[in-house]
């Protein structure tokens, strides 16, 4: 026992990572049934991250067919190859190989995490230093919550492609919050060409780049909250460009991203992957149900009127990415994991594996949980969570295994589902914002908000 | 604004923090109440038949004259059959099904629960309906031996009667798969599990073969019980069994067919869970939903009809009871006019109702009259819990005395301004404390975790030693509490958190279990009620008034009382068998339920008690 301890406290990180490894390794070795269950749960995969289609997908690229020629398989072509390498996931020893995969990108993410918190970013920026900042919580407890979540415990047994997806985007943030444009912007790329989505990061993740730019041309400063407007002035002058930036940023985003595509054609037969990755997200022909919001309305919705909503629901998740930046700019990493939750609520195939990434990713802000669980609603929401987590696979079950249920019961489950999680945002944005206006008037520390 | 700006200076005042136990126990009251009401004319309805294809009792039955002398013979070859060794009578069996011009197969089958074996083979046979296509069946079920282990001599024949003389018809559009299991209750399981698999692999406890012969998806499966011997028997009316595995619950419709077919075209009076005199007066109806409520919740088969209903195969048994004037020849008119009735189906039943309970054979209740109290009794949890949680972040100093502390400290206080008010408060009401959270979302895993050996001990041991086990269960279970709450010793903050967490977990837990299994939900959710009134207290008077009241509810406890209430004739050691039996070859969730959900919540409301009386003995007054 005291062996255990010193070696806690002398590695800690190594015995945590060693720890939530050994857990995920354990339980399909104990639970030979489990991995295999998950991936089939429509909670987990959906048709543009799921495992099972992935197969199909390696199947026929095995067999020299174009893998996209069936219209099951929607996933980045990169992956093709690189899973061709694992033992087929039929057999023990494949399906263990493709575990430990999941695993490795599990504590990576972690460790992105743990690299992100360790930063400080989320309580001091280079125009803002949060009053709270002795608040926040340990890096090493962020990596905890991300790896110890039950969320992303299930999805890694799942496997669903979205797990590289948001590796690379916290590898992105990682880069970003040490201020290096071009890993960051590359990191970013991949996970947009995997996933599209991460796409909408751009501006928030290129502010967080930017902001780190600024900070580390500055000498370190003091320890009060607002810098005088003289020191503020004088700093300007020494900041990167932002058009110079914005222009370099974006680019190296393209570039990479143009690379990967290129290489992904050297691989197939055609450009027939184009439109099968990424408009799918765009278009979502498949409606298989899932935990997010847009299957059951697009199911319902008269044909003349599809492209419209498909529009206006796109719109909407579009709208966030800009202002967020805007709002936030003196804390480019809160609006970095507010589009993030974004995402994970709003995309079209919206699933529990980036939902409960981004509730771990909540935990950088963890200086800001004070004011959301005193004011806030964050209590009872965490409990609709748990009551949803339950509830929706009872009612999916009801709705097609005991046929005494219909559709409305999953689709009611998967909207309060969002629902709670739209509160958590709401409130992180709210604890965030409020935490930025009492730097500015302490003395309305602990006060009701009121409309003046 | 000036509504909003009151509720919002509700916010800080004490008497939120004193109001959940009392809307807990509103809720819990009401959600017993609720119950109550439901027999009245108001909160139920006459039941109907609701798909339209149906046309039940809308056709002529044949089903009589020189039939009656065909069922004579076989009633006689079933009793000739009885005499003979076991492979003797499957072939006998076999035979009459095959010269009934039926395709036959066989199907055998073997559980090991708990060092016993049960042992059979399912007998089969398909008709294939002359206007079919092969892609739909409906079953008709003898068992060979009924639900209490006679022998259905009377069952089997009608059913093989029923085959030859359906043989002749050319109007089923669906097939008719005629089945004789060996028992009631595993056999129909094998074999609904093996139809609706492509291969079963063989476990530790459980090997059964492939079916043979398949026909389409199954549509309806009826059951008939009538063990009367070879010298026949008339019967008074009909019981109709219709509760499934896990208290899934065939459609109404094919219960409405079968109640408006038998009373309405025959005249046979039908009951429900044995209730011969029903005046339809409010105490009949709340005592035949009482017996609903328990078999139910218990959720083990009732008959052979309640292995077809987990998979969406709506089934019901036809049991004879009394004694009166109604023939076999009735029995058989009543199965014929409900398979016709079957056969017009142009889609699955799914018209009416899935979710009900009944009160007599022709009024229900709806889920939405009757949902409501399995979720006010969870919800009694919730509010429990988001009380203790916004107590376990508040200062000692300002609850103490909320929580029946004898603290009288000086309480310091600050001025808090609002618009143009100016009020003075407590200081500590206005701040939060910071939460501990890892000890008691550990114990709370911990416990979780434990609840597996109750469960693997009350499923895996032989026989003899169920009882052993049960036993060492209880005395663990009792002292756990008391042991647990010495070694982790929680704060008052931690404590309240703990019981927090644990019953917004139980709440959740138990609203989920409503839309599965409502009549556990409820059950459990009574049983479990006092875990969300106990609370952590110095006084050794009230620490042991609560530890007596949770004694007596505790979960092995209840096991005791489950056997002496309803299965008095039969020992502890058969309701354990059966129980192990249900867990393990039935597939039933009870047992994990009780062990894995009730256990680990009442421990943590013992530990929230026993820390109390540890914390008063640490720091004597």
């Amino acid at each position: 026992m005291e062996a255990v301890t010193k070696l806690y406290h002398e590695h800690p990180r190594t015995v945590l990572f060693s720890a939530a490894a050994t857990l995920r390794l354990a339980l399909p070795l104990a639970f030979p049934a489990l991995p295999d269950l998950l991936s089939a749960r429509v909670e987990i995969s959906t048709p543009v991250n799921s495992f099972k289609r992935l197969h199909e997908g390696i199947f026929l690229f095995e067999h020299g067919l174009d893998p996209y020629d069936g219209g099951i398989f929607h996933q980045a072509p990169l992956l093709l190859p690189l899973f061709s390498l694992l033992p087929a996931s039929t057999s023990v020893l494949g399906r263990l190989a493709s575990i430990l995969l999941f695993t490795i990108l599990d504590v990576l993410s972690a460790d992105c995490l743990h690299a992100i918190a360790a930063s400080g970013t989320a309580t001091v920026s280079s125009v803002f230093s949060s009053p709270r900042k002795t608040q926040a919580w340990q890096p090493l407890t962020v990596a905890a919550v991300y790896l110890l979540n039950p969320f992303t415990i299930l999805t890694c047994l799942g496997r669903p492609t979205t797990v590289f997806t948001t590796f690379f985007t916290l590898l992105s943030i990682r880069h970003a919050t040490e201020g290096k444009l071009q890993t960051s912007a590359f990191a970013l790329a991949i996970a947009s060409y995997l996933s599209l989505h991460p796409a909408l990061l751009l501006p928030p993740i290129g502010l967080l780049c930017y902001d780190q730019l600024c900070k580390s041309r500055e000498p370190v400063n003091d320890t009060d909250g607002l810098k005088s407007p003289m020191k503020h002035a004088s700093s300007q002058t020494d900041r990167p460009k932002v058009l110079d930036f914005g222009i370099r940023f974006f680019s190296c985003f393209l570039l990479t991203a143009a690379l990967l595509l290129a290489l992904s054609r050297v691989l197939l037969p055609s450009f027939a992957f184009l439109p099968s990755v990424y408009l799918t997200p765009l278009r979502v022909p498949d409606l298989t149900p899932n935990p997010g919001l847009w299957w059951y309305f697009f199911i319902e919705m008269f044909d003349p009127f599809r492209s419209f909503f498909l529009g206006v629901f796109w719109l909407h998740m579009l709208s966030y990415s800009v202002p967020f930046c805007l709002r936030m700019r003196k804390q480019p990493l809160a609006a970095v994991v507010s589009m993030l939750g974004i995402t994970a609520i709003f995309q079209p195939y919206a699933n529990v594996g980036e939902a409960g990434a981004w509730l771990s990713c909540l935990t950088l802000l963890s200086h800001t949980f004070e004011v959301s669980s005193t004011h806030r609603y964050t209590f009872p929401a965490v409990a609709v969570l748990l009551y949803t987590s339950l509830l929706g696979p009872a009612f999916h079950h009801l709705w097609l295994y005991a046929g005494s249920g219909n559709a409305n019961f999953f689709y009611a489950i998967t909207l309060v589902w969002n629902l709670a999680l739209l509160i958590i945002l709401t409130d992180t944005v709210y604890s965030v914002l409020r935490d930025e206006w009492e730097a500015e008037r302490p003395e309305g520390k602990g006060k009701e908000v009121r409309q003046i | 604004m000036a509504l909003s700006a009151r509720l919002l200076a509700l916010r800080g005042s004490p008497f939120l923090y004193k109001l959940p136990p009392y809307l807990s126990a509103l809720c819990v009251l009401v959600g017993i109440g609720w119950i109550l009401l439901l027999p009245l004319n108001e909160y139920s309805r006459q039941t109907y038949v609701s798909e339209n294809a149906i046309l039940p009792g809308q056709v002529h039955t044949y089903f009589g004259g020189s039939e009656h002398n065909i069922f004579r013979a076989f009633r006689q070859e079933v009793y000739a059959l009885s005499q003979q060794s076991e492979d003797a009578r499957q072939a006998g069996v076999l035979k009459v099904l095959a010269d009934s011009g039926l395709k036959t197969a066989s199907q055998p089958y073997a559980y090991q629960v708990a060092g016993e074996s049960i042992n059979g083979t399912n007998v089969y046979g398909i008709l294939q309906g002359p206007r079919a296509d092969a892609t739909e069946a409906m079953v008709l079920l003898a068992a060979w031996r009924n639900f209490d282990d006679q022998i259905n001599y009377s069952g089997v024949a009608l059913a093989l009667t029923l085959a030859r003389y359906f043989s002749r018809w050319s109007i089923w559009s669906k097939d008719i798969i005629l089945l004789i299991p060996s028992d009631s209750t595993y056999g129909p399981l094998a074999w609904v599990d093996a139809y609706h698999s492509i291969c079963i692999p063989p476990t530790a406890s459980r090997n059964i073969s492939a079916v043979p012969l398949k026909a389409g998806a199954l549509q309806a499966a009826v059951a008939l019980d009538y063990p009367a011997g070879p010298w026949g028997q008339r019967f008074s009316s009909l019981d109709i069994l219709y509760d499934g595995l896990n208290g899934a619950l065939p459609n109404l419709d094919l219960l409405n067919t079968a109640v408006s077919i038998a009373s309405g075209q025959m005249g046979i009076a039908c009951t429900l869970h044995n209730h011969g005199t029903h005046s339809d007066s409010y105490r009949d109806r709340l005592s035949v939903l009482g017996s609903g409520l328990a078999t139910q919740s218990l959720g083990h088969a009732t008959g052979p009809h309640s292995a077809f209903i987990p998979y969406h195969v709506d089934a019901i048994t036809l049991k004879t009871v009394g004694d009166g004037w109604h023939d076999e020849m009735s029995l058989g008119r009543v199965t014929e006019s409900v398979f016709r009735s079957i056969n017009n189906l142009l889609e699955h039943l799914h018209q009416s109702f899935f979710f009900y309970i009944l009160l007599n054979a022709n009024r229900f209740v709806s889920v939405g009259n009757y949902l409501p109290a399995a979720m006010v009794l969870a919800g009694s949890f919730t509010i429990s819990a988001l009380g203790l949680w916004v107590l376990s972040g508040r200062d000692d100093v300002l609850v103490a005395p909320l929580a029946g502390g004898m603290a009288k400290e000086k309480v310091e206080m600050e001025t808090v301004k609002l618009g143009s008010d100016v009020a003075l408060v407590p200081r500590q009401s206005t701040r939060t404390i910071q939460r501990e959270l890892f000890v008691p979302a550990l114990s709370l895993l911990g416990v979780h975790i434990l609840g597996y050996i109750p469960l693997w001990l009350m499923t895996s041991l032989s026989r003899e030693n169920l009882l052993l086990g049960l036993r060492t269960t209880t005395a663990v279970t009792l002292l756990l509490p008391l042991a647990l709450a010495a070694t982790i010793r929680l704060t008052r903050s931690q404590a309240q958190m703990l019981q927090s967490l644990s019953l917004i977990l139980l709440g959740a837990l138990l609203a989920t279990l409503a839309t599965l299994n409502f009549s556990l939900a409820l059950v459990l959710g009574v049983l479990a009620a006092p875990l969300a009134f106990v609370r952590r207290s110095s006084s050794a008077l009230v620490a042991a008034a609560q530890g007596i009241l949770l004694a007596v509810t505790s979960p092995p406890v209840a096991v005791y009382a489950l056997q002496r209430m309803f299965y008095p004739a039969a020992g502890l050691e058969k309701l354990l068998l059966e129980l192990a039996k249900g867990w393990s070859a039935q597939g039933v969730w009870l047992l994990w339920v009780v062990w894995g959900v009730w256990w680990p919540a009442w421990i943590v409301g013992g530990v929230v008690v026993g820390s109390g009386v540890m914390s008063a003995s640490s720091e004597p007054r």
